[in-house]
């Protein structure tokens, strides 16, 4: 027995006057998401079990007991323009695109928009950070970015919807219903965009500043980085804390380099020539 | 049993308690660890967020210096711990790709020929040594002491690839507990982030997430906070203060390594495991056993 024919079961037989929304009822629809003992889940795909908590999806306004608003949503997914843009002009008809080309794009094809992974997201329940896109609407933002025929401007869309604030849980991963990796087969590809196309954004810089410092080290120097990616000014703020952490023996100040580092930065220049 | 052991930046810098009591842990357990000294950072989240081949690349090194060394790799750190499986899982599963990257190791000399498996303490102590050698090890029961586990993102997730715990219903940190005579704090945080992956570029944001896996351990009355992974204890550890004063409460929670909790009860003092090293004091937890031992 599913969780949504406990509900059903629940409204037919048992007089409960619960609202829920479902559609198809196979996993297609993306309408039934509720949140079950704390994990968002599909109600039309989720096991029944003799006691369990359903509530709303979290991260959203409940409009009626498990109905939540989406618009706020979905309006950030329609802001990524997730659609084909196209300049150049159609090569031949039919076009040559093999199965290889779009790959990355056809894994997230599978996508039914059911923001359960944004239900399941950190940044905005946790910490309530509402200029983060959520990882639902950067599915479909990867999803035409991926695509070899795309030429929209999608690392201006993946920085406005504040990319960088992904904390790198993989909980949407974790609870995607159609099984989509999705930190990893959206997200973490269009960071990868965003890093060599975006270097003065504070995300990207960071990341390239991380690797400067492996490059030199071979190992993170977390004082350095700091000092780099924040700036001195707000480094400075810091101090107490690099103090206490000083004390601690937690500090060093000189960087130590890693014994292998000639091996190391071998590798780095013969990766990065190929750039 | 014998693991190439790979500490990490972390162990090797910010938490030098963590590496030293990994050490004094493993000659209680007879764990001969060969030290991957030459290895490099395996790039936490910001190689692999902008460069995929480097990625790869400097991975794939550290796993051919373990294959030369016919050992597994160890880690103390879930972020290495997943960034090395997953190196590992593409290497061995796209020929090609292998080709490719092994084509960047032969400028050094180094083959990689997928026969290393990478593992981390805890996974060590639960599936290799295992529940009952181990128990017959601990000569100090940490009886009366309340421990809050923290899993941590990377040894839970992805569940495909790790494995070995449920990240919906982890119990394997839950178990250790146990088994060393404490009694594991139960919160829904124990399973969540920490927040560190963004904790140098949105400090606040970092700060809003870890505040609440704080106040909920601390609300669950724990004496103490154990971690498997430096980066979750840099986020609770030394920035708790930078929590207590953002949320304009007292938290006052120590948080300890794995290794140091664990080597309590394998009998090893305070000294040996570094615990004057944590920001936040753990005279608290070393009372508590004082008291009830």
């Amino acid at each position: 027995m599913r969780v949504l024919d406990v509900l059903d079961y629940a409204v037919d037989n048992c007089g409960v006057a619960v609202g829920y929304r479902w559609f198809c009822g196979v996993k297609r629809c993306g309408q039934c998401g509720v949140s079950v003992n704390g994990k968002p889940v599909l109600a039309c795909w989720e096991k029944a079990s003799p006691t369990m908590v359903i509530e709303p999806l979290p991260n959203m306004p409940v409009i009626r007991d498990l109905v939540v608003d989406r618009s706020a949503l979905e309006q950030a997914t329609l802001e990524m323009e997730p659609c084909l843009k196209r300049k150049t002009p159609y090569e031949s008809f039919p076009e040559p695109l093999t199965h290889t080309d779009f790959e990355d794009a056809f894994k997230l094809m599978n996508c039914i928009e059911c923001y359960v992974c944004t239900a399941a997201c950190p940044v905005l329940s946790d910490a309530n950070h509402r200029e983060f896109a959520g990882p639902a609407s950067l599915v479909q933002l990867a999803k035409v970015a991926l695509h070899p025929k795309d030429e929209g401007d999608r690392v201006a869309a993946a920085l406005k919807g504040d990319i960088y604030a992904c904390v790198s849980c993989y909980e949407c991963s974790n609870v995607c219903p159609v099984g989509i990796n999705v930190l990893e087969d959206a997200i973490e590809k269009l960071k990868r965009r965003c890093a060599a196309e975006a270097e003065s954004n504070p995300g990207a810089k960071h990341a390239q500043l991380f690797t400067d410092l492996i490059r030199k080290f071979g190992r993170m120097h977390p004082p350095t980085l700091m000092r780099q990616s924040k700036g001195l000014m707000q480094s400075v703020s810091k101090m107490s804390m690099a103090l206490a952490m000083y004390r601690k023996g937690k500090v060093q100040i000189r960087p130590k380099t890693v014994k292998g580092i000639e091996e190391i930065r071998k590798l780095f220049q013969v990766v990065e020539k190929d750039k | 049993m014998k693991f190439a052991y790979y500490p990490g930046c972390s162990a090797k810098t910010t938490c030098p308690e963590l590496d030293q009591s990994m050490k004094a842990v493993a000659k209680k357990l007879d764990l001969d660890l060969a030290e991957l000294e030459v290895a490099a950072c395996t790039g936490s989240r910001q190689i692999r967020d902008s460069n995929e081949e480097l990625f790869l690349t400097l991975n794939a090194r550290t796993l051919a210096l373990a294959e030369r060394l016919e050992r597994d790799v160890m880690t103390v750190c879930a972020t290495c711990l997943l960034n090395l499986v997953e190196v590992n899982n593409t290497l061995r599963g796209n020929a090609e790709l292998r080709k490719k990257i092994n084509g960047n190791l032969a400028k050094i000399d180094l083959e990689y020929r997928g026969s290393v498996e990478v593992t981390h303490i805890l996974w060590v102590l639960l599936r290799n040594i295992g529940a009952e050698a181990l128990g017959k090890k601990i000569v100090r029961p940490l009886r009366g002491l309340r421990v809050a586990p923290f899993y941590g993102c990377h040894i839970l997730r992805p569940k495909d690839v790790l494995g070995f715990d449920d990240p919906d219903s982890p119990t394997s940190l839950d178990a250790l507990i146990r088994l060393l005579g404490a009694e594991p704090v139960d919160y829904d945080g124990k399973k969540r982030c920490c927040g560190f992956h963004v904790l140098m570029t949105k400090e606040d944001l970092a700060l809003k997430i870890s505040g609440r896996r704080l106040s909920q351990a601390r609300e669950g009355q724990a004496d103490c906070v154990v971690t498997t992974c430096p980066l979750c204890h840099s986020s609770l550890d030394p920035y708790q203060a930078a929590v207590e004063s953002k949320l304009g409460k007292k938290i006052d929670l120590p948080i300890v390594h794995l290794p140091q909790l664990l080597g309590l009860g394998l009998g090893l003092d305070a000294r040996e495991l570094k615990l004057e090293g944590n920001a936040v004091s753990t005279a608290r937890v070393l009372e508590k056993i004082a008291l009830e031992a």
